[in-house]
């Protein structure tokens, strides 16, 4: 019995000849990278460190072990913040390799039906943008019709089981205006010559959680000389598929948006998600040369920006309007570890007059929102939620910045447990485009 | 249950009988008692994750447990005691001589959860810590009061202070200020029986025999480390950091050669060759000059005007020495990102290679050139890829073999290396291990450096310590580590002879 599932396993991981060995074995046990995952951290277990998840890829693709619910339990509790990868001496490409293992995983993996049916419909929610905006609906009534109050304050929470409980202070706020894309073109704030034309995408979650970041964005963007806009048909950019191993989908998503965002020949593609940027920026890793997207899609990654760098890049107008407030400025993983940009959002905070920029300690540990994390491991993303919001407490910052709504959704909740917890004054959370906005006038 | 053992050939798998597993069992089920469940780990497949440490040996614990405090460590001894199984401690597992390899189906006591700061005491300079505490944490925790642990092993990011004891762990910085024993006052331990105990103690006013100098490098032999009081340092006041590149590795050398004579004592010393550079590359991008075959790292540390002063001898020496580029950084940033790529460097011959076999010996500082030669030569001679980064200061030669683990005519060729390595360096008039501890790497070249009557003196040490009744077996904590195996005293062992590991199950038992 037990040979027989060994030999599958090695087939899965080996057989098809898609595991990229090189890669895997460009890992050298140094173990460098241990201090630098929040899993290990908390546990100080091997199994929950990037070492350890590599060893099991290794025993895998050795046919030493199969492929059973422990051995995936230790890969599903990785963030793929991919803050290893950072710190890794040999360049080992962590985050490739944990998408290969997923997409082996996706194909073999039994999962209960309860499982299944969840993530079907999570992503043809994602998928389907109606579907998106009904579910948005949906919370909103639950959240401002009172029901939500009832629940968390009659105490019916505690009917809840555990995860679902934790699932439920998870509910992000949203928005009361959603943002939806629609092709209009917004045109540069002053008479001058417009300096180039921008396509945004949106995102999907920031549409119904944040859109004010976004309509900051086109703002931003129209007074630094740009023509603006953000095409109707385009899609969610895939990372959260493409991170449970979803390729198809994945591929998908890319050619529609490939196609929509490029319709009308842009200067740039810029997004205002670090995550969604991450994911545009690395369309031209889904396709292979042969493929009739591949030339467009490598097009379509070097012309994509991430809001921040573009700023500094076409050095931004400098703000006028004080803010007078103290910030700092919290990193999302996708921005520093998977987009390599750190400066940038500090430099657009600092340009900003009366704001006293503050640093944080730990500022390379992630905030356990980490896309579906917090559904899939609510128990560590709670965990790893309230050390953040604690570290960030200590600042004694008024604004906590960012640039990713997982992160602002997860920092907030964060906030309002430790609230009920401590009752101290907890921190507002905003876009660093949201601030310059603002010190803009807000398109005033 | 299926047990694997890597280091044969064939994946020879071996099954547990079920008087055994039911034993496991129940030891699995005391230990959870202790620890709770989720701090033991026992599932065969968790269990690879702890068959290795920073080394190329492998072997399969029985279990691993991670106590939460020194009164759990001291139950969990116990509890190994009903069972009659020996323990293996382990700290980050960043050991580069298999030290935390877990031979004779041992059990695991992994102290990573034990990572409190639990005093830091400015005035007499000293702070207590848990073995658990990543090096580099406890100089972050204390930096704004403008103190520093000097021990700076290069894996400091990730490697515990507990090891950093064990091993007797050097770094760059070591060079001018002492390896760890010159840093630790005392420490607390857990005896084979499960007593816990002090050796050492804050001030230097105790009598008796120094049990704290024999017990550190002990390599986990002697017991397990609780909690450490070690001495800190005052961070100095001025700190410059040069590099200089070199066409030609001998340029190097005789630059470290006359730096020394000038007079100087360095903060650190640091060489690399060309092939560490080509694998530093494409990770950090240092963009070392064109030509490059040697670059050495200096740093000079101490009041400003003397800082001053030196670096600029220094740089003078470099210069006469052919020197083809040399870059200062006087602030912060600029220094962190010198060192990046040194303290980088091991883990980026992944770049080259998958694995590596980092030969850790040293030889008097005027023999360097020679032996660097030599080492050349080996690698020449036997067709093996060998990288050098190394603490030229104190000539402890960091030979790196780089190999692909998973073929054996290589893995036989790398170990043939670093034994003629050793070799030469034991004939230069060197030892075996600068920093890194014997463990199972070096264990069967002990016989180079020591006759019968010194290891059995370090045996009886071993007993002193260990056998705190006579039945106690003196190899309860990491076993057949260290003393030469078996009476081959000639031969060369082989790491990858079947036989290497014992694999009994039942041994234990
Ligand atoms: C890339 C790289 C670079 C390195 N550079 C250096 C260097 O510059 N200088 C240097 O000295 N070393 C270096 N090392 C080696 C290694 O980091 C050190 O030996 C370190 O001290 C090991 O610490 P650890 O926590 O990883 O211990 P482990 O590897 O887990 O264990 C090492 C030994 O200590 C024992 N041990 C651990 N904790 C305890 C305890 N609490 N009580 C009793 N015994 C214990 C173990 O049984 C084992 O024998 C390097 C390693 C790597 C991978
Ligand atoms: S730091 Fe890189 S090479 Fe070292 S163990 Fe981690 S992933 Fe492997
Ligand atoms: S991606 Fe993040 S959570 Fe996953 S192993 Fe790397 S550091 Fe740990």
């Amino acid at each position: 019995m037990a040979e027989s599932i060994s030999k599958k396993t090695t087939k899965a991981f080996r057989g098809n000849g898609k595991f990229p060995e090189s890669e895997l074995y460009q890992c050298v046990n140094c173990g460098f990278c241990l201090e630098s995952c929040p899993t290990y951290i908390e546990t100080g277990l091997e199994t929950e460190s990037p070492r350890g998840r590599i060893s099991l890829m290794k025993a895998a693709n050795e046919g030493r072990i199969e492929l059973t619910d422990n051995v995936i339990s230790h890969w599903d509790m990785c963030l793929q913040c991919r803050a290893c990868e950072t710190a890794c001496p040999s360049g080992v490409k962590y985050g490739f390799l944990m998408e290969n293992t997923k997409l082996i995983l996706e194909t073999s993996r039994r999962k209960t039906f309860l499982k299944s049916l969840l993530w079907y419909l999570g992503i043809l929610i994602v998928n389907k943008r109606s579907l998106l905006y009904m579910l948005g609906n949906i919370i909103k009534f639950y959240q401002k019709s009172g029901i939500q109050l009832a629940i968390r304050t009659i105490g019916l929470k505690h009917l809840l089981p555990e995860k679902l409980k934790k699932i439920e202070q998870n509910i992000p706020t949203i928005s009361t205006n959603f943002f939806h894309p629609n092709s209009k073109t917004y045109m540069p704030s002053s008479n001058a010559e417009t300096k180039g034309k921008i396509s945004i995408l949106a995102g999907c979650v920031m549409c119904i959680t944040d859109s004010q970041a976004i309509e900051s964005t086109i703002r931003v963007l129209t007074r630094n000389g740009y023509e603006v806009q953000v095409p109707k048909d385009q899609q969610c950019c895939g990372a959260l598929q493409m991170h449970s191993g979803y390729k198809n989908t994945t591929v998908e998503l890319a050619k529609k948006n490939i196609d929509v965002l490029m319709s009308n020949n842009p200067d740039f593609i810029v997004s205002c998600s670090a995550g969604c940027g991450a994911q545009l920026k690395t369309y031209d890793h889904l396709f292979e040369e042969k493929d009739d997207y591949y030339e467009k899609s490598v097009i379509f990654s070097n012309i994509t920006k991430d809001i921040h760098e573009l700023l500094v890049e076409i050095d931004f107008k400098k703000p006028v309007i004080a803010i007078d407030s103290t910030v700092t400025y919290q990193d999302p993983c996708h921005m520093v570890n998977v987009q390599k940009i750190y400066d940038s959002p500090r430099k657009i905070l600092k340009s900003i007059p009366g704001l006293n920029f503050v640093e944080t300690t730990q500022r390379d540990m992630c905030c356990g929102a980490a896309g579906t994390y917090s559904i899939t491991q609510p128990i560590m993303s709670e965990i790893l939620g309230n050390k953040k919001a604690k570290v960030l407490i200590k600042t004694k910052s008024h604004i906590i910045a960012t640039s990713n709504p997982g992160c602002a959704i997860q920092l907030r909740s964060s906030f309002e447990r430790l609230k009920t917890s401590e009752t101290q004054n907890v921190p507002e959370v905003n876009y660093v485009i949201e601030l310059l906005d603002r010190a803009y006038g807000n398109g005033e | 249950m299926i047990i694997i053992s890597l280091n044969s050939d064939k994946n020879k798998e071996k099954t547990y009988s079920w008087l055994v597993m039911l034993k496991i069992k129940s030891l699995v089920e005391e230990l959870a008692h202790v620890v709770g469940a989720d701090n033991v780990v026992w599932e065969k497949e968790d269990l690879i994750v702890y068959e290795y440490d920073g080394s190329i040996d492998r072997s399969l614990p029985l279990a691993v447990v991670l106590p939460g405090s020194a009164a759990e460590v001291s139950k969990c001894v116990k509890i190994s005691n009903k069972y009659n199984c020996s323990i293996v401690a382990r700290g980050a597992g960043t050991g580069l001589s298999g030290g935390a390899v877990p031979l004779k189906q041992s059990l695991v006591i992994c102290l990573t959860r034990l990572k409190r700061i639990i005093e830091v005491d400015e005035k007499n300079r000293l702070s207590v810590v848990e073995p658990g505490v990543v090096n580099i944490k406890l100089s972050d925790a204390i930096k704004d009061k403008g103190l520093f642990y000097a021990p700076d092993p290069s894996s400091q990011k990730a490697c515990t202070i507990g090891g950093n004891v064990s091993e007797n762990a050097g770094g760059p910085h070591c060079f001018s200020l002492g390896v760890t024993t010159n840093h630790v006052l005392g420490m607390e331990i857990v005896l084979s029986n499960g007593e816990i105990t002090w050796i050492g103690a804050k001030s230097r006013s105790y009598t008796g025999y120094d049990l704290r100098g024999a017990f550190i490098g002990s390599e986990g032999t002697f017991g397990i480390i609780t909690k450490i009081i070690v001495r800190l340092m005052k961070i100095p006041e001025s700190v410059s950091t040069i590099l200089a590149a070199f066409k030609s590795m001998d340029d190097a050398s005789n630059t470290v050669s006359e730096v020394i004579s000038a007079g100087m004592i360095p903060a650190a010393l640091e060489m690399m060759d060309r092939i560490t550079i080509e694998a530093c590359e494409p990770v950090y991008n240092p963009k070392y000059p064109k030509g490059s075959e040697a670059v050495l790292l200096i740093e000079i540390d101490g009041i400003t005007e003397s800082v001053k002063e030196e670096i600029d001898i220094v740089k003078k020496i470099c210069t006469q020495n052919n020197s083809i580029e040399i870059r200062q950084a006087n602030n912060e940033s600029d220094r962190v990102k010198l060192w990046e790529t040194r303290k980088g460097a091991i883990g980026a011959y992944g770049t080259i290679a998958p694995t590596y076999y980092l030969v850790d010996g040293v030889v008097p500082r005027t023999k360097l050139t020679e032996v660097l030669r030599e080492v050349k030569n080996i690698g020449r001679k036997l067709e093996v890829t060998i990288g050098n980064v190394f603490h030229a200061g104190d000539g402890n030669i960091h030979p790196a073999i780089l190999f692909d683990g998973r073929k054996k005519t290589e893995v036989n060729q790398a170990i043939r290396a670093g034994g003629e390595i050793l070799e030469v360096c034991v004939k230069a008039g060197g030892a075996l291990s600068g920093e890194h501890g014997i463990g199972t790497e070096k264990q069967d070249y002990m016989r180079l450096v020591f006759n019968e009557e010194d290891l059995r003196a370090m045996k009886k040490l071993r007993a002193a310590f260990v056998q705190t009744d006579k039945n106690v077996d003196v190899e309860k904590f990491n076993p057949y580590k260290i003393f030469p195996r078996g009476s081959n005293d000639d031969e060369i062992y082989k790491l990858n002879d079947p036989e290497f590991y014992p694999t009994g199950g039942e041994e234990w038992a």
